[in-house]
C-alpha cells in the first residue's frame, strides 16, 4: 500500500469534484483589429509553441495554455477556509482581432494529502489544485461565486487579467485603442458528477458580473468553459457597444467619434449560437429566454444605426444647402 | 487625460476643488474618475456625501490596492451610493462619475518598484475607461507624488499617449504662497523629483498649472466696505501678486482661482447650479470650477491661447 502522503496518479477517488474559473474580457489595446497573422504571433505566449487559431465564422486566436503556481485558500460560505495547492491554468483568446479575454480555471481535488508535498507533485497535475484540508463541494461553488474576496484568497480574476495584459506588451499591439470601454469579468463554477443530467444556472448580479454554476459530468467541461466565454464575449460586447451609444450623445463631443469605432469593430460580432458548443446550446437558451440578451444587442445596434442615419441626413442636407447658398 | 492635484498643505482646499472639479466635468460630458491617493486623509466619500465612505472605505481601496492587498480597487458611481438626492441626478448629456476611494487608516508607507508598477497599471486601466482621472493626492512631499510622478515619467509612458496636468493647489495668502513655491521649486521638490524620475525639466513645468483657492474679495469684510478697506485689499492682493511672481508662481503659471465660497466655509461638498439657484452659493463660484474644467481639458486654453 501507499503511504497516505506519496505522490499518486489521480485514482477515480482521487479526481477533481470542482472546477473553477473566471473570464476576464475587454478590448485588445490597440487601434485597429489586429489582423489574423498579427495575431497568431502576439498570442503565442510560450516560445515554441504556436497559438490554435480559426478563420469561420469569425476569425479567434487561442494562445497556448499558461500555468501558474498558487498557494492559497477557497473561499468558502461559513467554516474554515480550505488551504490549497497547485497550479491554475489560464489563456487568452482574441476574436475578431479585437476583444480580448484571459480565461483561467483550477480544478479542485477535494481528498488528497493533508500536507504539502514536494512542488513537483503538484507540478505534474497541471490546472490543478489539492486541497489540504476538508470542504464540502457546493460550500466551495457558493463560496468561489459569492465570497468575499481578499488577498489570501483563490482570485482567478486576477490571473485572467494578467493574461490580457501580456497582450498590452507586445510590438503588435500599438496600445491606443479608440473606444473606451471598461473590462468585464464573469465567475464560473463547475461540480462534476458523473452520474447526473448536466444543469446550469446563470446569474446576472448586481455588480454586473455574470456568475455561472453548472453540475456536469467532467466529459462536458470544455464545453461548459466555452460557453462561459461566450457569454462573458457576448456580455462585453452589449456593455461596450451600450457605452458607446451612450458616450455619442455627450455634450461636447462628435457622436461620430464615439459610433463609428463601435461600428465597426463590435458591430459585427455577435453571434453566440455560432460560438457556442452544441451540448450547451439549451442553456444559452434558457438565459435567452430570462435576459434576452440578443434582443437587447439587436435593439441597441439599431438605435445607433438609426442615429448614424440621422446623422448622414443632416449632414447631406448641410451640404447641399451650402451649396446651394 | 490624467490630472494630479498636489499642495504643499493640507487645508487648501484641494480636496474639495478636485471634487467640484470631477463633477463639473462630468456634467461637461467627459467620463470622469476621481482616484482618491491622500492615503492618509481620504475625504472624497465625504465632499460626495457618501456616508459608507466617509473617511475611505473599509477594504480595498486604493491603498491597498497599491499594496498589492487587492486586485481590484473598489469603485462607486458616486450618483449612484451619494445620499444627496441633487447629485443623484444624470443630466442628460453628462458623463459618469466614478469614485476610487482610499481605505480608512491608509497611511504613507514606503515605495518601492513594485507600487509603482500598481499605480501603471491603474493608470492605465482608468485611462481606457474614463476621459478624465484626477488624482488627489497627499499633502506635500509623499510616497503618493513619488509614485505618480514616476507611474507617467516619459519612460513609462506611451509617447502618443493623452496629456498629463499637474495642477499645485494654494490659499491666496503670503505663507501659502511661500510654501507652495517651496513644494515645486525646492531642491527636493516636485520639479526635482520629475527630473529624477525622468522627465526634462521645460516638459513637466508645461504641464505644472497653479489654482488659488478661496480668495477672498472686497465683501468678506461684510456689507459696508470702508474706502479704507477697499485700498488695503488691492493693495495687499498687489503684493501678493508680486510674491507669486518673484517665487516662480505668476501668471504665466496660472489656472485659476476660486473665490472665497461662504458655503464651503462650513461644509466640505459640491456646489452644484441648485445651490446657486436657492442664493445660497455664488455665481461666482460655480462659474469658477466650469473655468477651470474647461481649462483643464483644452489644450489650448490650458497652453493659454
Ligand atoms: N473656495 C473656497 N471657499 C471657502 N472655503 C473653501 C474653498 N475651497 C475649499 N474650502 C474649504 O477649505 C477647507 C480645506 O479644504 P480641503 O479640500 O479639505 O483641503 P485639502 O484637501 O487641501 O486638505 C475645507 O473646509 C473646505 O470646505
Ligand atoms: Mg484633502
Amino acid at each position: 500500500m501507499a503511504r497516505p502522503d506519496a505522490p499518486r496518479h489521480p485514482t477515480e477517488q482521487h479526481r477533481p469534484q470542482v472546477v473553477l474559473g473566471a473570464v476576464t474580457t475587454g478590448l485588445l489595446n490597440t487601434s485597429e483589429p489586429l489582423p489574423l497573422e498579427a495575431a497568431r504571433q502576439a498570442l503565442a505566449l510560450l516560445p515554441g509553441v504556436s497559438a490554435d487559431w480559426r478563420r469561420h465564422p469569425i476569425e479567434q486566436v487561442v494562445s497556448p495554455d499558461l500555468f501558474f503556481g498558487l498557494d492559497c485558500k477557497l473561499a468558502v460560505r461559513s467554516g474554515a477556509q480550505p488551504r490549497v495547492i497547485g497550479t491554475a491554468r489560464a489563456r487568452a483568446v482574441l476574436t475578431a482581432g479585437h476583444v480580448l479575454q484571459g480565461s483561467a480555471s483550477v480544478a479542485v481535488v477535494l481528498d488528497a494529502s493533508k500536507r504539502r508535498l514536494p512542488w513537483a507533485h503538484y507540478a505534474a497535475r497541471t490546472g490543478m489544485v489539492e486541497a489540504i484540508n476538508k470542504a464540502d463541494p457546493a460550500d466551495l461553488v457558493n463560496g468561489f461565486l459569492h465570497g468575499r474576496s481578499g488577498s489570501t484568497v483563490l482570485d482567478l480574476g486576477k490571473t485572467g487579467s494578467y493574461v490580457m495584459s501580456l497582450l498590452d506588451r507586445v510590438p503588435q499591439v500599438d496600445r491606443q485603442a479608440r473606444l473606451k470601454t471598461q473590462t468585464c469579468r464573469l465567475l464560473w463554477a463547475a461540480h462534476l458528477r458523473e452520474d447526473v443530467e448536466p444543469d446550469g444556472r446563470v446569474e446576472a448580479g448586481d455588480d454586473g458580473v455574470f456568475r455561472v454554476r453548472m453540475s456536469t459530468p467532467s466529459e462536458l467541461l470544455p464545453q461548459f468553459v466555452e460557453f462561459c466565454e461566450v457569454l462573458a464575449m457576448h456580455d462585453w460586447l452589449l456593455s461596450a457597444l451600450k457605452n458607446a451609444f451612450d458616450r455619442s450623445a455627450r455634450r461636447g463631443r462628435r457622436a461620430e467619434d464615439e459610433i463609428d469605432p463601435a461600428l465597426s469593430y463590435l458591430g459585427h460580432i455577435w453571434n453566440p449560437t455560432a460560438h457556442l458548443p452544441h451540448e450547451m446550446r439549451w442553456l444559452w437558451q434558457a438565459l435567452e429566454d430570462e435576459a434576452q440578451l440578443t434582443w437587447e444587442w439587436q435593439s441597441t445596434l439599431t438605435r445607433v444605426r438609426d442615429k448614424v442615419t440621422l446623422l448622414t441626413r443632416k449632414a447631406i442636407e448641410e451640404t447641399l444647402h451650402k451649396e446651394s447658398v | 487625460m490624467l490630472v494630479f492635484s498636489s499642495s504643499d498643505k493640507g487645508g487648501t482646499g484641494r480636496s474639495v476643488t478636485s471634487c467640484n472639479l470631477a463633477y463639473r466635468l462630468s456634467l461637461s460630458g467627459q467620463d470622469v474618475a476621481y482616484l482618491d491617493f491622500d492615503f492618509g486623509s481620504p475625504t472624497a466619500g465625504a465632499i460626495f456625501e457618501i456616508p459608507t465612505l466617509e473617511r475611505g472605505t473599509p477594504d480595498g481601496g486604493l491603498h491597498s490596492y497599491i499594496l498589492g492587498k487587492v486586485a481590484e480597487p473598489v469603485r462607486v458611481d458616486v450618483r449612484v451610493v451619494t445620499e444627496r438626492t441633487a447629485l443623484k441626478e444624470r443630466p442628460p448629456g453628462s458623463g459618469k462619475l466614478s469614485l476610487f476611494p482610499g481605505d480608512v487608516g491608509g497611511a504613507e508607507f514606503h515605495l518601492t518598484n513594485d507600487h509603482i508598477k500598481k499605480a501603471i497599471d491603474l493608470f492605465e486601466t482608468v485611462e481606457r475607461e474614463f476621459d478624465v482621472a484626477i488624482v488627489d493626492l497627499s499633502a506635500g512631499r509623499s510616497s503618493a507624488l513619488d509614485m505618480s510622478l514616476q507611474a507617467v515619467a516619459p519612460k513609462v509612458r506611451p509617447k502618443k499617449a493623452d496629456p498629463i496636468r499637474w495642477l499645485l493647489f494654494h490659499r491666496w495668502t503670503t505663507q501659502h504662497v511661500i510654501a507652495a513655491s517651496g513644494l515645486l521649486f525646492a531642491d527636493n521638490g516636485i520639479i526635482a523629483c520629475a527630473t529624477n524620475a525622468g522627465f526634462d525639466q521645460r516638459g513637466f513645468r508645461s504641464m505644472v498649472r497653479t489654482i488659488r483657492t478661496a480668495v477672498p474679495d472686497d465683501t468678506a469684510f461684510g456689507k459696508e466696505t470702508t474706502a479704507e478697506q477697499e485700498a488695503w485689499l488691492r493693495k495687499s492682493d498687489d503684493i501678493l501678486k508680486g510674491l507669486a511672481k518673484a517665487r516662480g508662481l505668476g501668471q504665466d503659471l496660472l489656472a485659476g482661482l476660486t473665490p472665497l465660497e461662504p458655503m464651503l466655509l462650513w461644509r466640505e461638498q459640491v456646489i452644484m447650479d441648485v445651490d446657486v439657484k436657492r442664493r445660497l452659493a455664488k455665481r461666482a463660484t460655480t462659474k469658477a470650477f466650469d473655468e477651470l474644467a474647461e481649462r483643464i481639458i483644452n489644450d489650448d486654453a490650458w497652453e493659454g491661447f
